[in-house]
C-alpha cells in the first residue's frame, strides 16, 4: 500500500512538475540570450525538460505497470464499502 | 521540375497502398492474427494522428512568425501523457466498461444517458472541427499547387494575384474534399462493428504516422546539415532570419493558453478520443504511449525551428513559411525529397481527415440520426433484419460527406485566409469547451446533466462569438465592422473585447472568457440541480470506476421479452450474422431462444454491446422499447450501485447490532441486579439464622459454665439448669431441623407423594398431637363442621404438620383469658377451605405483609419470645404451595387471627360427600 501511494504520488508529481518547469515564471530564467552546445539556451532548456519528462515517465510506467496488472485482473466479488483501512 | 502526372500517380499509389494495408489488417484481425495490430506500438503511432498538416507544414510557419510558440502545442499533450495514470487511464477504463463510442457518448452517458447532451456535443464537435478540416484542405491544396508549380519560382508566385490563385485553390480544395470524402467512406464505413473499432484504419494511420515522421526528419536533416551546416550554424542565423527566440513576451499568457488548449485538445478532439479511448484494445497500451507519444512529438518538432530559420534566411522575402518544408527541397532541386515531403504532408492531412470524419460520422449517426429513426413511427425494417444496419451505414456515409463539405465551405468563406496554425487554434478552443464537462464527468459526482448542458452552451456561445465568428472577418465586411464596433454599436459585446476587456491577444481573450463562463455555468447549475436516478447511477460508475468490479451491473429487472425478441432487435441494429455471433458469445448455453427470458445481466451486457455501435442513449432507448419492464425504480438504482446506500446499509447493520448489544446489556444488568438481591437475601437469612442459633447457644453455654464452675450446687438447681440446657438444645435441634426442612422445600429436594387424604382424620390427628400443648396453654380447640369423608389431594404427614403448626401458633400466642381456636371446614368449588380462627392478640397491621417470611414472628410479648423459630408459617406456606393449595391470613376486623388453608379436592371423591350432605 505504501509503495503504491509513493508511486502514485510520483505519477502525480510528473505532470505538475513538468507544468511548473515549462510555464512562467521558471521558464523565464532560461529565456536568456546565451547558448548551450550551440543551441540557444531556451531551446536547449525546453527540449531538455521535455526529454527528462519522457525518461521519467518511461521509468515510472514500468513500476506503475505492475500495479496496473493487478488492477486489470477481473475481480470476482464486488468490493465492499471502504471500511477505512486505507487511512 | 516534377511532372504533375508523377505527383498524382504517387499520391494515388500511396492511397492504394493504404487501402491494401487496411484491407490486409482487417483480414488479419478477422482471423485473429492481430497481435501486431493490437500492439502498444501501433496504438502509440495511431495517437500521432494528433500531428496533422498543421504540424507538418504549419508549425514551421508558426515558428517563423512567433518563434518558440509552436512548442506549446506539443508540450500540453506531453504533460497529459506523463499524467496518464490519473487522467487517460480513467478515461480508457470508463470507455471500456461503458462501451463509449465518442466524446459525445461519454458526456451523454455520464449525465444520465441524456440524448440532448449527445446532440449538443455532436453539433459542437462538427462546428468546432470544421476549421480544422478546412486547414487540412488548405494544406493539401497549397502543397499540391506548390509542387505542381514550376519548381520554385518566386516571381511567378508574386505575379499571380490572389484572386485567380484562390479560385484555383477553391476548385482544388473541392476536388480534394470530394476525394477525401470518398476515401474516408471507403475506409471507415464498410460495416458496423459491435465495438466500433476499425483495425484496418488504425493500421493505416499508424503507417502514415511513420511516413510523416520520416519525411519531416529527412527534410530536417537535409535542411540543417546540407543547407544550414549543422545546428549551431543554423541557430546562429536566427537573428538574420528575423526569428526572435528571446522575445520578452514569448512566455506570457499566450504560451500558457496554448499549453492549456493543446492539453485539452489531446483529450477532447473527437479523433484523439476515437483513437485513444474507442480504438484502444488494451488499457495497458497506455503505458507505452505515455512515454512513446511524447517522444514522437519531440522527434517531429526537433527540426521545426531550424527549417523555419533556414527558410526565412535562404528563401526570398514573401515566401509562405507554411510551405518551407516543401519549398526548401524544391529550391535546392531535391525533387525526390520534395515528393517524399509532399507524401508526408499528404499523410498527415489524410490521416486527420479520415479519423476526424469517421469519429464525427459515428457521433452524427449515433446521436442524431438513430434516435430520430427510433422515435419515428416507421423504422426501416426489411425481411433481412438489417434495416438499422443499413440506416446506420448510410447516415455515416452522408455524415462524412457533410463534414467535409462543411470544411470546404469554411475554407471557401474564409477564402483560405491566414496561416495554418491560427485556424487550428480556433478548433482547439472550440473542442476545449468539452474539457470542463469531461473533468466533471470523471471526478465530480454531483455534476448534473443540466450543469453540463449549461456549461457547454455558454462555452460554445462565447467561443462562437469571440473566436469562430471573427475568423470570417477577412472575407466579410459586416463581420469586420462588428469586430470594430460591436453589435448595434454596443462596445461591451465586441467579440474580441468582451465586457471591455481590451488589449488581450484574441485567442487568450476568447479562451479565457469561454472556459470561465463554461466552468461557472457547469458548477453553478450543477449545484442548483439534482441528478435523476440514472444520472446518479452513471455518476457512480464513472467517478468510482476503479472501485468497481469489472462485471456489469444489472440494470433491467423483470422483463416480459424473451431472448428471441432481443435477438430480433439486435439483428435490426447489427445485422443478422454479427447479432447471432454476439448472442452465441453472451449466452452460449441458451438454445431455446423462444422460451428463455433474459437475465438482467444479459440485458445489461447487451446494452453495452449495442452502445458500442449506436451509442449509450440510443441503445438504452432501443432496449427500453423491447423490454416492457423498462429500467428500474429509484430505490433499486440506489440499492444496486449507490455507494452511499451501501454505507447506509452498513451503518444500519451496525445500529441494529448496537441495539442488540444494548438489550443484552440491560438483560445482563437485570440478571445482575437479581443476583445481587438474592445474595443480599442469603446474607440476611444467614445473619437471621446466626441470630436465632446464638440465643439458645448462649443459654446453653452459660448454664454449662455455671455447672462446671460450681460443684456445690444443690441438686434441684442443677436439675433445673440441666433441664434448661436440654430444652434449649432441643429447641436448637428443632430450629436446625426446620431450617433444613425449609431449605429442602425451597430447593424442591423433598419429594413426596400426594394422595387422597381424608381431611377430618388429618385434623383430628393434628388436634390429638397438640393436646399436651393446648392443655398447657388452656386453649380450647373447637372443631366445627368437621365433615366426614371429604378427601383432598395431599400428603398426610405434611398436611398434619401444617395443621399442628397453626394450632400450636394459636396456643403459644393467645393471651386471652379463655383462649380458643375454632377450626371450620367447608368446600368451595373444587377446593376445601379450612379456617383457623382464634381470639388471641391478632397480627399487627404492619406485620401482615411479612408474616409468612422466614424468622418473622410478628409482634409478641417478651415472655413467649423463645417459643418459636419463626419458620413455621414459612414452611407451612411452602408445603401448601407444593400441594397446589394456599395459606392466607384473613382480616378479622377486631381481635384474633384467622388463617385460611385452601386445598384441592380429590377429583373422584368430590361429589359423594356433598350429595350425602
Amino acid at each position: 500500500m505504501r509503495r503504491r501511494r509513493k508511486l502514485e504520488f510520483l505519477a502525480f508529481l510528473l505532470p505538475v512538475g513538468g507544468a511548473i518547469l515549462i510555464l512562467p515564471p521558471l521558464v523565464l530564467i532560461a529565456n536568456a540570450n546565451t547558448s548551450i552546445f550551440g543551441f540557444p539556451a531556451i531551446v536547449a532548456y525546453l527540449f531538455a525538460v521535455w526529454l527528462a519528462l519522457i525518461i521519467a515517465t518511461y521509468l515510472l510506467q514500468h513500476k506503475l505497470g505492475s500495479l496496473q496488472d493487478i488492477d486489470t485482473e477481473p475481480e470476482t466479488q464486488p468490493a465492499p464499502p471502504d471500511s477505512g483501512t486505507l487511512k | 521540375m516534377i511532372s504533375g502526372s508523377l505527383v498524382i500517380a504517387t499520391a494515388v499509389v500511396y492511397v492504394i497502398l493504404l487501402f491494401a494495408l487496411a484491407y490486409w489488417s482487417d483480414l488479419m484481425a478477422r482471423r485473429g492474427q492481430d497481435k501486431l495490430l493490437r500492439s502498444p506500438l501501433v496504438f502509440t503511432l495511431a495517437i500521432s494522428v494528433y500531428c496533422t498538416s498543421w504540424t507538418f507544414y504549419g508549425a514551421v510557419g508558426s515558428a517563423a512568425r512567433n518563434g518558440l510558440e509552436f512548442l506549446a502545442i506539443y508540450l500540453g499533450p506531453t504533460l497529459v501523457f506523463t499524467g496518464w495514470w490519473f487522467g487517460l487511464r480513467k478515461l480508457v477504463r470508463i470507455g471500456h466498461n461503458q462501451r463509449i463510442t465518442s466524446v459525445a457518448d461519454l458526456i451523454s452517458s455520464r449525465f444520465g444517458k441524456s440524448g440532448r447532451l449527445a446532440v449538443l456535443v455532436t453539433l459542437m464537435a462538427v462546428v468546432g472541427i470544421t476549421p480544422y478540416i478546412a486547414l487540412q484542405l488548405k494544406a493539401i491544396a497549397t502543397s499540391l499547387r506548390v509542387i505542381l508549380g514550376s519548381g520554385f519560382d518566386g516571381d511567378e508566385l508574386a505575379q499571380a494575384g490572389p484572386l485567380p490563385q484562390s479560385l484555383d485553390d477553391i476548385g482544388l480544395a473541392f476536388a480534394i474534399a470530394a476525394a477525401m470524402a470518398l476515401f474516408s467512406i471507403l475506409f471507415g464505413t464498410r460495416n458496423v462493428n459491435a465495438n466500433e473499432q476499425h483495425h484496418g484504419v488504425v493500421a493505416a494511420i499508424a503507417f502514415e504516422a511513420i511516413v510523416k515522421l520520416i519525411a519531416l526528419i529527412a527534410v530536417g536533416l537535409f535542411v540543417v546539415f546540407s543547407i544550414g551546416g549543422g545546428f549551431e550554424a543554423t541557430y546562429a542565423r536566427a537573428g538574420d532570419a528575423g526569428i526572435v527566440l528571446n522575445a520578452t513576451d514569448a512566455f506570457g499568457p499566450r504560451w500558457l493558453t496554448i499549453t492549456i488548449l493543446s492539453a485539452a485538445a489531446i483529450i477532447c478532439l473527437p479523433r484523439q478520443f476515437q483513437i485513444t479511448v474507442v480504438e484502444n484494445a488494451d488499457e495497458r497500451h497506455l503505458r507505452t504511449a505515455s512515454w512513446a507519444f511524447p517522444l514522437y512529438l519531440l522527434g517531429i518538432s526537433i527540426f521545426t525551428l531550424p527549417i523555419a530559420i533556414i527558410g526565412q534566411s535562404v528563401l526570398p522575402a514573401g515566401s509562405d513559411p507554411d510551405m518551407f518544408v516543401l519549398t526548401l527541397p524544391l529550391a535546392y532541386d531535391q525533387q525526390g525529397l520534395a515528393l517524399f515531403a509532399f507524401i508526408g504532408g499528404f499523410s498527415s492531412a489524410t490521416s486527420m481527415i479520415i479519423i476526424a470524419s469517421i469519429a464525427l460520422s459515428i457521433m452524427i449517426s449515433n446521436h442524431i440520426v438513430v434516435p430520430i429513426a427510433l422515435r419515428s413511427t416507421k423504422v426501416p425494417d426489411h425481411e433481412s433484419g438489417s434495416g438499422m444496419t443499413r440506416l446506420v451505414l448510410t447516415s455515416r456515409r452522408i455524415s462524412i460527406a457533410v463534414v467535409l463539405l462543411l470544411g470546404f465551405i469554411y475554407f471557401w468563406l474564409t477564402a483560405g485566409s491566414g496561416a495554418l496554425a491560427p485556424i487550428g487554434l480556433i478548433s482547439f478552443a472550440g473542442v476545449a469547451q468539452f474539457l470542463p464537462a469531461i473533468i466533471a464527468a470523471l471526478y465530480w459526482r454531483d455534476a448534473t446533466a443540466r450543469g453540463a448542458l449549461a456549461g457547454l452552451l455558454v462555452g460554445f456561445a462565447i467561443w462562437g462569438w469571440s473566436s469562430f465568428l471573427p475568423s470570417f472577418a477577412t472575407s466579410s465586411e459586416q463581420i469586420a465592422a462588428l469586430l470594430q464596433a460591436g453589435p448595434w454599436g454596443i462596445g461591451f459585446l465586441r467579440p474580441q473585447a468582451l465586457l471591455g476587456l481590451d488589449g488581450l491577444d484574441p485567442l487568450v481573450h476568447s479562451v479565457f472568457w469561454s472556459l470561465l463562463g463554461n466552468t461557472i455555468a457547469l458548477i453553478g447549475v450543477s449545484l442548483l440541480s439534482e441528478n435523476n436516478a440514472m444520472g446518479r447511477l452513471q455518476a457512480h460508475l464513472f467517478v468510482d470506476v476503479f472501485k468497481q468490479s469489472t462485471g456489469g451491473h444489472a440494470r433491467y429487472l423483470d422483463s416480459s421479452a424473451t431472448l428471441n425478441d432481443l435477438l430480433y432487435m439486435t439483428q435490426r441494429v447489427l445485422g443478422a450474422e454479427p447479432a447471432k455471433a454476439l448472442f452465441a458469445k453472451l449466452a452460449p448455453h441458451n438454445k431455446e431462444l423462444e422460451a428463455t427470458p433474459p437475465t438482467p445481466e444479459f440485458i445489461s451486457k447487451l446494452e453495452k454491446e449495442l452502445a458500442g455501435s449506436i451509442g449509450a442513449a440510443s441503445a438504452h432507448v432501443v432496449l427500453g422499447q423491447v423490454i416492457s419492464g423498462e429500467s428500474i425504480t429509484f430505490e433499486e438504482v440506489l440499492q444496486m450501485a449507490d455507494e452511499t446506500q451501501k454505507i447506509l446499509e452498513y451503518s444500519q447493520r451496525l445500529e441494529h447490532t448496537t441495539e442488540e448489544l444494548q438489550s443484552t446489556t440491560s438483560k445482563l444488568r437485570a440478571a445482575n441486579q437479581q443476583l445481587r438481591e438474592l445474595d443480599q437475601q442469603k446474607d440476611e437469612f444467614l445473619s437471621q439464622v446466626s441470630h436465632e442459633v446464638r440465643t439458645p447457644m448462649t443459654a446453653i453455654r452459660s448454664f454449662a459454665e455455671i455447672l462446671l464452675k460450681h460443684d456445690d450446687l444443690e441438686s434441684g438447681q442443677r436439675q433445673r439448669f440441666l433441664n434448661t440446657i436440654h430444652d434449649e438444645s432441643m429447641r436448637l435441634t428443632s430450629l436446625l431441623d426446620e431450617i433444613l426442612d425449609l431449605s429442602a422445600l425451597e430447593r424442591g429436594e423433598t419429594l413426596w407423594h400426594n394422595e387422597p387424604v381424608e381431611i377430618g382424620a388429618a385434623l383430628r390427628r393434628a388436634i390429638d398431637v397438640c393436646t399436651p400443648l393446648t392443655n398447657q396453654h388452656n386453649l380450647e380447640v373447637r372443631p366445627k363442621n368437621l365433615t366426614e369423608d371429604v378427601w383432598v389431594v395431599a400428603n398426610t404427614d405434611r398436611i398434619c404438620q401444617v395443621f399442628i403448626n397453626l394450632i400450636s401458633n394459636a396456643a403459644k400466642y393467645n393471651d386471652a383469658a379463655q383462649p380458643f381456636v375454632e377450626i371450620d371446614t367447608r368446600t368451595e368449588g373444587e377446593e376445601l377451605l379450612v379456617d383457623f380462627s382464634d381470639n388471641g392478640p391478632g397480627i399487627a397491621r404492619g406485620d401482615r405483609e411479612i408474616i409468612f417470611d422466614k424468622f418473622s414472628r410478628g409482634k409478641r410479648d417478651p415472655e413467649s419470645s423463645h417459643s418459636g423459630s419463626g419458620l413455621g408459617l414459612a414452611i407451612s406456606l411452602e408445603i401448601l404451595i407444593k400441594m397446589g393449595g394456599s395459606l392466607k391470613l384473613l382480616s378479622t376486623g377486631g381481635r384474633g387471627a384467622r388463617f385460611q388453608v385452601r386445598l384441592p379436592l380429590a377429583a373422584s371423591r368430590v361429589r359423594a360427600p356433598l350429595e350425602r350432605a
